[in-house]
């Protein structure tokens, strides 16, 4: 009898072996999405994930999240009950505006990255941005620069002070009336760390997300809790030149790709957001300096474990000269940099080469 | 320690017979998984066109290819060459998703006015 039984044990065992291996341990499947919903851009990730329904609860927690700070970061729109940065620009230089904790917790890390970068990265900047956008928001027929005088007034509205952080009563307010906030340049980055804690935190082990240029990995490919394996995530870095009449001809020896696994890569360029007025490249990254946008590089690109700091970074190193900027990147630890310049040359910070996979 | 004294006392409770089961049965599975391994990757790349989110066609890319996608949106003209894919013309205005070139495993080709990805899948 015993016998027997053993027998039947090994047989059943034996017959749920292959169906248990399908189902789970052997094969992680990876499933991708894309999204033109949120920021202003393409936004995709890809999960290894043992099953269709794994896959779509991984999906709604990515468009929650996605969704939720796509509304509180927008400048350009209000929505019915919630309080986000375009209501502040509306309401706080008047009187306290009572805001959510998310919000809250965006502005204190955006006044830190503004420290961090000295002032490059500023979401206090919106006087001067806002300008800018409208140039280039103007009609092809219409297209015209922002005027000096006006440039130069908005300037002066733009001390990240003056922005009145309350973190008990949670409420916000502008000693500066004429200041709005912008938080463009790391509103992408601080997203994508949001959404990668959610779906971290909800036990997912191995993706990759991005929201427009702002790349962000966990885990190695198809590793699991239990599982763990050595497959890098990987990210090409774009070549800015194929972009522009006059840098068509050049070419660039750019990394295959970078290993991003559990880190973040960023990259700001002027290659896509732009318009030409007699001859000349006006991007959206607009210098606190010169109140215009800078043409010393094409793009440069960020790596790092945060990607609100890769955003912030990439976004003032576009400003900043490329001593000053590898002055930035080599006093900061964790934090590593690839700068293109309009004459195709490509320069690396000390430490970027050990994420380089040629 | 009483459990394991009467085992000792009795025959051998795994025979010949039940390594022999368990031993095929593991190789069936072997041999299935290895089967499907090699059915997954034989399927080669594949091009994936999407128009807002959703899948709008899928080619592949060892065949050449000229797919025109219109839509409400505009219209692009999507071409698969020598294993290659890219975008070769578009009405819309910034032409981004033309510019940027062909499509790779790591890159997938936007055109944001017009809400179309090209991108290369690799099953």
């Amino acid at each position: 009898m015993a016998k027997k039984g053993l027998v039947s044990i090994l047989v059943v065992m034996g017959m749920i072996l292959p169906v248990f291996c399908f189902s789970s341990c052997g094969v992680l499947r990876a499933y991708s999405s894309g999204y033109f919903d949120y920021f202003d851009t393409y936004s995709s990730f890809t999960v290894y994930a043992s099953s269709k329904e794994e896959f779509n609860s991984f999906a709604e927690i990515f468009e929650s999240e996605a969704e939720k700070y796509h509304k509180l970061l927008n400048i350009y729109e209000k929505y019915d009950g919630l309080v986000n940065l375009a209501s502040l620009n509306d309401q706080a230089a008047g009187e306290k505006v009572e805001v959510s904790r998310e919000l809250m917790d965006f502005l204190l890390e955006a006044k830190k990255i503004e420290e961090t970068t000295h002032g490059y990265t500023n979401i206090a900047f919106g006087a001067v941005t806002s300008l800018w956008h409208e140039a280039r928001e103007s009609s092809e027929e219409e297209k015209y620069l922002p005027n000096d005088n006006e440039l130069n007034e908005a300037a002066k509205h733009t001390d990240i002070s003056c922005l009145v952080l309350d973190t008990d009563n949670l409420t916000v307010r502008f000693t500066d009336c004429d200041m709005k906030l912008d938080g463009g340049a790391i509103g992408k980055g601080y997203a994508a760390d949001r959404i990668a804690e959610a779906l971290s935190d909800a036990g997912y082990h191995s993706f990759l997300i991005s929201l427009g240029g702002n790349v962000v990995s966990r885990g190695h490919k198809g590793e699991t809790e239990r599982k763990k394996t050595d497959e890098p995530w990987l990210s090409g870095i774009e070549d800015p030149t194929a972009y522009f009449e006059h840098t068509k001809d050049i070419s660039l020896a750019l990394p295959k790709s970078v290993d991003i696994t559990d880190m973040s890569l960023v990259t700001s360029g002027s290659y896509q957001r732009y318009f030409e007025l007699d001859g000349k490249i006006y991007h959206h990254i607009i210098s606190p300096d010169s109140l215009y946008p800078e043409n010393n590089f094409l793009s440069v690109s960020v790596i790092g474990s945060s990607s609100t700091l890769c955003d912030g970074f990439s976004t003032a190193l576009f400003s900043m000269d490329l001593s000053d900027g590898k002055e930035l990147v080599e006093s900061t630890v964790g934090v590593e940099a690839i700068w293109i310049t309009v004459g195709g040359e490509i320069i690396f910070s000390e430490g970027f080469e050990s994420y380089t996979v040629s | 320690m009483g459990m394991k004294k009467n085992n000792e006392g009795k025959k051998k409770i795994i025979g010949r017979t039940d390594i022999l089961i368990l031993v095929s049965l593991v190789a069936v599975s072997v041999v299935a998984l290895v089967l499907f391994g090699i059915m997954f990757n034989a399927r080669g790349k594949t091009v994936v066109v999407t128009v807002d989110g959703e899948e709008y066609a899928t080619l592949s890319l060892d065949e050449d290819t000229v797919l025109e996608v219109k839509t409400e949106r505009g219209y692009n003209l999507v071409v698969v060459e020598d294993g290659k894919v890219y975008v070769k013309e578009s009405d819309c205005p910034d032409k981004i998703c033309v510019k940027s070139g062909e499509a790779t495993e790591l890159k997938t080709v936007v055109c944001l006015p017009h809400r179309l990805t090209v991108s290369i899948n690799n099953k």
